[in-house]
Order: C-alpha cells, then sequence, then structure tokens
C-alpha cells in the first residue's frame, strides 16, 4: 500500500518515458486500483451502519477478492475498454501505464500484488508493512514511520529536484500539446489558471499530505520511526 | 546548472501555492479526514489558487 507515490510518480513518467503520453489518464490509471477497493478496505459509515470487508487484506490484494485489480492484465482490460469507448488511443496507453505503475509500486509492502493474475502469486518485495486490516489511522501511522513513507519522499524530492514540471512553460509545452481536445475543451469552460491548477493539484496533494500525516504521527502522536526492512515493527504487518 | 531570477509574477504564484500548501497541512494535521481525498484537494486548491486570488483582483 502506497500513499503519496500514486500522486507524484505521474509527473515523473509524463517528463521521462519518451512517449507521448496524457496527463489524465495517466493520472486516473495511477488511482484506479484503490478507487474502488480502498472505502471497503477501511470501511465506512453510512446511515449507522458499517460497510467494511470481513477480510481486508484478502479483498484488497487477495483472490478470490478484489486483488485483480492490482494486475498487469487488469490494466490492459482497462486500457482496452478506454481505448474503445473514448476512441483514443493515446488515453488506452496512458492509462495503462499509470495502472502498471500503482501495481508495480504495491509490490513494495509485506502483502504485494498479484502482478501475473490469473496467476495468484503475491510478489511482494517486503519493504514496508502493509497494515490497511489495521484501519486508516493506525495504517497511515504505521506507513509513515516506515521505508513507505520514506519511498513517498524520494518522489517528492525528485519532484522538487525536477520543478519545472510544475511551470506554466512545461505545462503548455508538454501536457496541454499531448492532449489538446482535453485541456482545450477545459480552458475554453475555465481559463488557462483553473486548468493549471488542476495539473498540479496531485502534486500539491501527495507532497502536503505527505507532511501533514508525518506531523500528525510523529509530532502530534509519537509514534516511533521503524525503517528497517518490513517495518514498523510496532505494527502487525499482514502476509498474503 | 543555470540559476534564473525569479520574476515578481513567479513570486507571487510561489507565495500564493506556499500559503496554501501552508494552510491545507496546518488543518490536515488536526483534521486528517481533509487529507483524505484528491478530489477536496483539488476543490481546495481551486478556490484558495484561483477563485480568491481571482476575486481580490477584481476588488483592488
Amino acid at each position: 500500500m502506497s500513499w503519496a507515490a500514486h500522486d507524484l510518480e505521474p509527473y515523473a513518467f509524463q517528463k521521462h518515458i519518451g512517449i507521448k503520453i496524457a496527463f489524465v489518464p495517466l493520472l486516473l490509471g495511477s488511482y484506479a486500483p484503490d478507487l474502488m477497493t480502498k472505502w471497503f478496505v477501511y470501511g465506512v459509515h453510512i446511515f449507522g451502519h458499517e460497510f467494511k470487508a470481513s477480510d481486508p487484506v484478502q479483498f484488497h490484494r487477495g483472490w478470490p477478492g478484489m486483488g485483480f485489480t492490482h494486475s498487469l492484465l487488469w490494466g490492459i482490460v482497462m486500457g482496452g475498454l478506454i481505448w474503445g469507448v473514448f476512441g483514443s488511443k493515446l488515453w488506452g496507453i496512458s492509462f495503462l501505464i499509470g495502472d502498471w505503475a500503482h501495481a508495480i509500486t504495491d509490490t513494495g509492502d509485506t502483502v504485494g500484488t498479484m502482478l501475473l493474475f490469473p496467476w495468484t502469486h503475491h510478489f511482494a518485495i517486503g519493504a514496508w508493512a502493509y497494515a490497511g486490516q489495521t484501519g486508516r489511522l493506525t495504517d497511515a501511522a504505521a506507513y509513515f514511520s516506515g521505508l513507505g513513507g520514506m519511498w513517498d519522499l524520494v518522489w517528492i524530492l525528485y519532484g522538487l529536484y525536477s520543478w519545472r514540471v510544475l511551470t506554466t512553460a512545461h505545462f503548455e509545452r508538454y501536457v496541454f500539446a499531448a492532449d489538446r481536445r482535453f485541456w482545450g475543451g477545459l480552458q475554453r469552460l475555465v481559463g488557462t489558471t483553473a486548468i493549471l491548477t488542476l495539473y498540479r493539484a496531485a502534486f500539491f496533494y501527495g507532497s502536503c499530505r505527505w507532511v501533514a500525516w508525518s506531523l500528525w504521527a510523529h509530532v502530534l502522536h509519537h509514534y516511533p520511526y521503524d525503517v528497517s526492512w518490513g517495518g514498523p515493527h510496532w505494527v502487525q504487518a499482514a502476509h498474503p | 546548472m543555470r540559476l534564473q531570477r525569479l520574476t515578481h509574477g513567479g513570486a507571487l504564484s510561489l507565495a500564493v501555492w506556499g500559503t496554501a500548501a501552508a494552510i491545507y497541512i496546518s488543518i490536515g494535521v488536526f483534521f486528517v479526514e481533509f487529507v483524505l481525498s484528491v478530489f477536496v484537494c483539488a476543490g481546495y486548491l481551486l478556490v484558495v489558487v484561483w477563485l480568491v486570488p481571482a476575486a481580490i483582483r477584481r476588488w483592488l
């Protein structure tokens, strides 16, 4: 499970991947595997009823469960659907790259992902503890105390080093130019400042929430850092 | 590495985004639900970075 990496990776991929990529489907792909599942992993309260997976780890990453959303095949299927429905090869491939980035990034934790689904083997590097089953707050505290939070920090620092990806000039030259139909249409509706703001939003979100959650975990609540492999070990890490 | 001089417009933009970040982080530390959604964040940014400055410019 990663928190800010999925917000920040698309900016680096857009810059470095070397082929024409549309930013919006790239970002949507980067979010897609968790969009349908994360709320049910942590649980939600609606009209006094709690809706939550009885086995959050199995539901999120396993089979039977929704673990197939973190596979390479899922990216191909969804990217193909987007290509077919919207008639845009660019959007389909951009979504696929974002989706694969998410599935591969999540192999970093102790549960890992079924990358080659329908083969149900979990590819797990095990660098940081998967603690989604403990609830959102403990999961956040654990994530921002271990190597997962450090992995996010790498992306933030890399983003700050490559700050030009956030400039108006970069946006106009690469991001807008790669997807004129989407950004041009939006620009006619809301103007240049608003579309620039929306383009920068995911970077702002990833970076700022990393700082906010780190302050919450370590200044407000004093959770201990443990950047050892597979940590933090003060939380019960889940395994496949 | 070649450093570029920050223009007046660039400095103003940086100040607006820096202020937006400081406010967002401050709220997020005490009300963590606020920093759970990228859609809430995008809405917040549209208000703080786009609508409010536009309203101030019109008012001045």
